[in-house]
Order: structure tokens, then sequence, then C-alpha cells
């Protein structure tokens, strides 16, 4: 089992699409995939038409020390694509987490008996620099995080660079372009720099309206503009990732 | 996620159709499917608690998929964007996946074995689904009707599919439990595994040549050919599959077959009628050189990597010209072994040997032993095998020639080939702590006498590209590179033989093969 978190400390840079459209096509590639919405807003569980809430004593028993993530888990509209869904309460999962003996792996730990279920999960993981998110990295394979064009992205960039350095086990920064509007020169250039760089995945999503469009359709732009170009772009992204998964 | 499948006649058509619209559960458009079942020659998805299906919907313009089922977990589902073919293909071909954990998963579980279609069915199916409160589904009920499976009795199969999906839980007990009231009867698997069942065919697949159960006291003669019975059973399985070379394994176990074959027949004087034995030991001689080089060349290819790895990145690139070689003489060798399995001299030999493999017993003539019990006739034998192994091994020195080698590497098996096919008459499990003893000394052996035959194969088609583009002095170089390297693991094999001799001659060993043959001489 391969663990992806999606995540930024930066908002608003497509992290909840990039969760669940790699997820859409990580499942049509073959694998078996959850979807972990670890965003109390729970954008990717409305997107993924499940219901905003966890069974029985929502973020705090989600992570007690007797939880099965199993029994929290839903079928999504995409057959073979999982979630674990979000809920209010996850708000308070920092608190939670540090109650807990080691708030650091408690996440990992939670995904260990899910190993043989599943071929990948993905953690959408909320923007800024949490416990939650430490969490994910520690129990993930690959930090995915999509980078709009701008010199505020490529900034966090580096912060991210700098937080994922030193650690034990570290997981892979794997960074890719986001939101790129190519009328905009000062985001070709940006990208293009972007490109460069040895930690940036190739391909570039771009800024489009199939991807506004999933808010209405609910859903991932492979199920309703599977021919759109933001839809080739995710697939082949994954595609890009499957490689470097296991290639 | 568990899926509960249910057999119905067409008189509960109707509580069905009641029963499905009171749960809510609206049955969608029907689709004619068709499912073919994938598995290897020996079941090895099968027994690594996997199901491979391929889907394909005949009337609609959309994809193929694999569906690909753990025990536990949710299926895998892939869709396949080649046009479909007309006919599910023979062969799976797990390269043409695209990379990914299904064929992860699936090269995990093959190994060197390609998956082949089992079974095809068709049905007509419609699915319908309760929607949770947010839109996701929570449960999804199958519905096939027109169910053909080829090989089976035909009959008005109607078969429902209840999948429980997560969240689902309490809806799909409680759909089952109405289900079970108004009186259907879960079975076992689904609609698949059942279509394998009636189609009387076992997913385990082939198990490989087995050792038939004997009787010690019976007639030799019987023994013989209960032993070539399993033999010829066991060529006959792989035949079709070697001929057509669908995956290397075919061949293999052919060739084991065939070796068994040969071992039983060249222990056979005195028990089987001379004619017939000579008649049919040189018959099994030519079927075992002509498939010998094709094999050789398979584990070669088999084992290049490994064979290669501690060479420099350079040196394998070097070597390339004389993989695409030795790639060419592979192919070049199993086209042989194809037209040789599908000549005249092949297809009359099989016909023979089933003809005198189906006669009664009392018309078969035997030699002049073969009334006498099996047990002591074998015993005799597997006891002058031993003697011949002891004999050779003890006569090696340091100084002894390659040959002398080769000599008990011939006498080791046959030694082996008498234990495995007779060697349960005097007890398995001692049979199989002798049979461990010998297998360290043949290791040794094989060790020893095929990294020398490889080291000169690779030289030789080294001389005979030489001169020819793309080969270059680096080509020349990394293969007597990898010659020598072959020959140091050939002199590290010698230097061991002393002791893997040894081991294998000593007391202990001894004493077990006595027990061994007098138990099966009592």
């Amino acid at each position: 089992m391969k663990v992806v978190a999606s995540g930024s400390i930066k908002g608003g840079v497509g992290k909840t699409a990039s969760a669940v459209n790699l997820a859409a096509e990580a499942t049509r590639s073959g694998a078996r995939v959850l979807v972990w919405d670890l965003d109390p807003q729970g954008s990717a569980t409305y997107l993924l038409r499940v219901e905003h809430r966890l069974a029985g004593r929502g973020a705090r028993g989600l992570i007690a020390a007797d939880a099965t993530l199993a029994r929290h888990v839903r079928a999504t509209m995409v057959t073979g694509l999982h979630l674990l869904p979000s809920d209010r309460s996850l708000r308070f999962l920092d608190l939670h987490l540090d109650a807990t003996g080691d708030r650091h792996r408690r996440l990992a730990e939670l995904l260990q008996p899910l190993h043989d279920a599943y071929d990948v999960v993905i953690l959408d993981c909320p923007a800024g620099a949490s416990l939650a998110f430490e969490g994910a990295l520690r129990a993930s394979d690959v930090l995915l995080v999509p980078v709009i064009p701008s010199t505020l992205a490529v900034v966090t960039l580096a912060q991210l660079e700098d937080l994922v350095a030193g650690r034990k086990p570290r997981p892979e920064l794997l960074g890719h372009v986001s939101m790129l509007d190519r009328r905009k020169p000062l985001q070709r250039e940006i990208a293009d720099a972007l490109l460069d760089r040895p930690d940036m995945l190739r391909t570039v999503v771009p800024n489009s309206t199939a991807i506004e469009g999933m808010g209405p359709e609910r859903g991932p732009v492979t199920a309703f503009a599977p021919n759109s170009v933001a839809a080739r772009a995710y697939r082949a992204l994954w595609g890009e990732l499957a490689d470097r998964l296991w290639g | 996620m568990p899926s509960v499948t249910y057999g119905t006649d067409p008189g509960s058509r109707q509580v069905l159709d009641d029963l499905l619209h009171e749960t809510g559960i609206e049955s969608g458009a029907p689709h004619r499917l068709q499912r073919t079942r994938y598995d290897t020659f020996d079941g090895l998805l099968h027994a690594a608690g996997l199901r491979l299906e391929r889907r394909s919907w005949p009337q609609e313009s959309c994809d193929d998929e694999l569906v690909l089922t753990a025990e536990t977990g949710v299926p895998a589902h892939l869709p396949l964007t080649d046009p479909p073919p007309s006919e599910p293909p023979r062969v799976l071909e797990l390269s043409a996946l695209p990379a990914g954990p299904m064929r992860t998963r699936l090269a995990a579980a093959c190994g060197v074995r390609v998956p082949l279609a089992q079974l095809t069915l068709t049905s007509i199916r419609r699915t319908g689904e309760q929607p949770g409160p947010a839109g996701s589904p929570l449960l999804r009920v199958h519905l096939d009707t027109e169910v053909a499976i080829p090989g089976a009795p035909s009959a008005n199969r109607t078969v429902l599919e209840v999948e429980e999906l997560p969240g689902g839980e309490k809806l799909a007990r409680r759909l089952r439990s109405r289900l079970e009231r108004a009186g259907l009867r879960p079975f076992a698997g689904d609609l698949l595994e059942r279509g394998m069942a009636l189609a009387g065919i076992d997913p385990k697949g082939f198990e490989g040549l087995k050792t038939p159960a004997l009787d010690r006291t019976g007639p030799a003669l019987d023994g013989y050919r209960t032993v070539l019975q399993a033999c010829f059973e066991a060529m006959e399985a792989n035949w079709e599959g070697t001929a057509d070379h669908l995956d290397i394994e075919f061949l293999h176990d052919l060739r084991i077959a065939v070796r068994r074959t040969r071992s039983v027949l060249g222990e056979g004087r005195q028990v089987l009628d001379p004619e017939q034995r000579r008649h049919l030991r040189a018959e099994f001689a030519w079927l075992g050189r002509l498939t010998g080089p094709a094999r050789d060349f398979d584990v070669y290819f088999e084992e290049w990597d490994e064979l290669t790895g501690e060479l420099s990145p350079a040196s394998r690139r070097a070597l390339l010209p004389v993989r695409s070689e030795l790639a060419l003489r592979r192919e070049q060798e199993h086209r042989r072994v194809t037209e040789a399995l599908r000549s005249e001299r092949a297809a009359q030999l099989r016909a023979e040997v089933r003809a005198w493999l189906d006669r009664p017993e009392i018309d078969v003539n035997g030699g002049r032993r073969a009334l006498a019990g099996l047990g002591k006739v074998v015993a005799a034998r597997i006891a002058a095998a031993q003697a011949g192994v002891l004999e050779d091994g003890r006569a090696i020195t340091e100084e002894s020639p390659a040959t002398d080698l080769h000599e008990l590497r011939k006498d080791a098996k046959r030694l082996r080939y008498l234990l495995d096919s007779f060697g349960d008459l005097g007890g398995q499990k001692r049979r199989r702590t002798i049979t461990r003893h010998l297998k360290q000394l043949q290791d040794n052996l094989g060790e020893h006498q095929d990294t020398q035959i490889q080291a000169d194969e690779l030289r030789e088609v080294a001389a005979s590209l030489a001169g020819h583009e793309p080969v270059t002095a680096a080509t020349t170089a990394a293969v007597e590179e990898l010659a020598q390297m072959l020959e140091a693991r050939q002199q590290a094999a010698r230097a061991e033989f002393g002791d893997r001799f040894a081991a294998y001659d000593r007391p202990g060993p001894h004493r077990e093969l006595d027990k061994l043959l007098t138990r099966m001489s009592r």
C-alpha cells in the first residue's frame, strides 16, 4: 500500500482537486483506492457524494486507542474508490492527536490494518502546518504538493522542503504545477522555472472550467468531462506518479 | 466487501422483482455481459486468494475491463482501452497492462506463468443500487438472467448477487434476510465460481506430476504402468501449452514427465515387454533430446538478470547483441519443439502409449519379472542405483576430470527418478528425507556442469557473432568477463563437492535408505 499526502501549507492551490482526481485515475488504472478526507471542510467528501459525518464519536473516536478506520469507510460513486469521510469534529483533530501517546505516529498506526485492502491511500490534508499534517507526513510515501505558479507558492514549496528534510522516515516531496493560466506571462515564466526542478512532476494542470465544474457536478472531472484538458492532465499526472510508485 | 449470491428458479422471479421494488432498489437497464475467468494453468491466482476476470459488454461500445478480486478488500477494476476482441483472448499478457498495482499484484502471484482463459459465461445483467443520503451507493444488487455456461447443462438460470458496500452493512443484512425468508438459498462463491463447478473445472488447476498410490505386493508390471499412466497424463496436460509456447512452465513440466517416463522405462528391464520397452525408450529419448535445448534457453533467459547482475552497466549493454542472438536461437528451438509436438511421429507415439495404457492388464505382455512383487523389484533397482552413486562418487578425487562428475550426476538422477516414482512404497516421510540429502548433492553437481555449459555457450555465440554489427570489442570482453564469472562459480562448486558428497555418503542417510528398502521389500 502506498500512501500519498496531497498537502501544502498554503490554501487554495488545488489539493482537494488533485486528491479526488488522482484517486479517480488511480482507480481507473486498476488500483484499490481510499481517500481519507482530513479536512474538516469536507470538500473531498462533498465531491465524492458521501455524508459529511463520521460514525460514532467523530474525530475523537476516529483516533481513539481502540479505533479501526474500516468502520468509517464508505463507497463512492466511483466503483472501486472508497472514502473515509470528513466531519466537522475534525477541526479538533489536533487536540485529540495531542492527547494520544504518539501524536505524530497515530495516523500511520491507524492506516496499518488497511495495508492489504488498498493499493493507494490518498490523504487530503487541510492547509497549514498542523499536527494532522505532521501525522500525514509521517504516514506517507509521497507528499504531493500542488504549486500554483506564483511567487508565494514557490516560497511555500521551499518551506515544505525544509519541513520534510531530515525526517525519518522521509516522504518523497513531489510538486506539480497547478491552476496554470497560460494567458499570463508571469505564470508561464514561473511554471517554466518550476518545471526545471527535479522534484516537480512534468504534467501541468491548467486552470480549467472543468475543474470548477467539480462542485456543481459533484464528482471527479474524469466522470463528467473525461475528454477535457483537465481530465487528460490528471490522467497524465497519475501516470507519472504511478511510474514513481511502481515503475 | 462480501457478496452473497443466490440461485433462483424461474418461479421465484416475481418474488425477486417484488423484493427489489419493496426494498427501494430499482433494477437498472439490462445489458448483455460476458465474463471470462483467468488463471494460470496451475491455479496460482486461486492459490493466492485472487480471482481475475475480464468483463465485456458485446452489444455496447464501452471498454472491456479486468476485475481483480481478493478475499478481502475492494475489487480492483482496470478498463482495457484497446478495441475489444471478438472473442476473449486465450492468454492475458501481463506485460501489456499498464504499470501499476494490478500488474504488480498479478505478476507477483503468477511469476513466469501467464493467466489463461478458463471459462466464459454470458448473462443478461441488471444492476440496481440503493443510494445513501448524499448520493453514493450503500448496496448494489446484480440480477443475472439467461445465464449460459459452456459445458454445463442448459437451464433457465437466474442468479441474484447482493454486493455489500462499506456503510451499507445493515441494509445488506436486511435484504439477505428477506431473500432467505422468501425461500432463496445462498450458494458458495459467485456466479463465475458456480459456473466453474458446473462446467467441471477445478480452480486449483494442474497440480503437477502426481506420485500415484502403489501396491508394493502387487505385480511389478501393474505398478510400472500406473506410474507411466501418471507421467503420460502430465505430459498430455502440458502438450498443447508447450506446442503453443504459452509460458515456459509448460515445457518444463512436459520435460519432467518425459524424463520420469524415460527413467521408468529404463528401469523396466524384465518387467516390461522388451520389444515395447525398446521402442518407447527410443521414442521418448527423441522427445527428451528435442526439448532439451529450448528448456536450456528458457533457463538462460530466466536467469539472465541475475547472471549479469554483477557486471557493470556498460558490460551489460555490451552483451545486448549476445542476448539478442540467444533470443533468436531460443525462438528457433521453440519452433522445432512446436513442429515436433505437432508431427505425425508425436501423434503416433501418443496414440500408441494411450492404447497401451488403456489395454486391460490381462492383455499386456510383460518381461520375466512382470508378476514379481513391485516393492522387491523396485528396491533392487534403487539399491543398484545407490551403489552406482557411491562407487562413482567415492572414486572422484581432486584430479578427476569434469566428466567424472557428469557421470555421477547421471547416477544421482537415476536414483532420484526411482525415488520420485516408487520411493513412497518405503514410506513418504523417509523418501522425502533421503531425497533432501540427495538433492543437495544434485544441486552441487548441477551447478558444476550447468555453469560450464553456459560459459561454453556464451563463448560460442560470441565467436559466431564476431565481425558482425553491432558486436564490438566491448561485447567480446563482456562475454569473457561473464564466462569467467561462470567458471569461478564452477570452481566453487567443485571445491565444495567433497563436503557435499561426504554429507551424503555417511551412516545417517545410508541407514534411512536401508530402512526404506527394507520396508519396500517386505
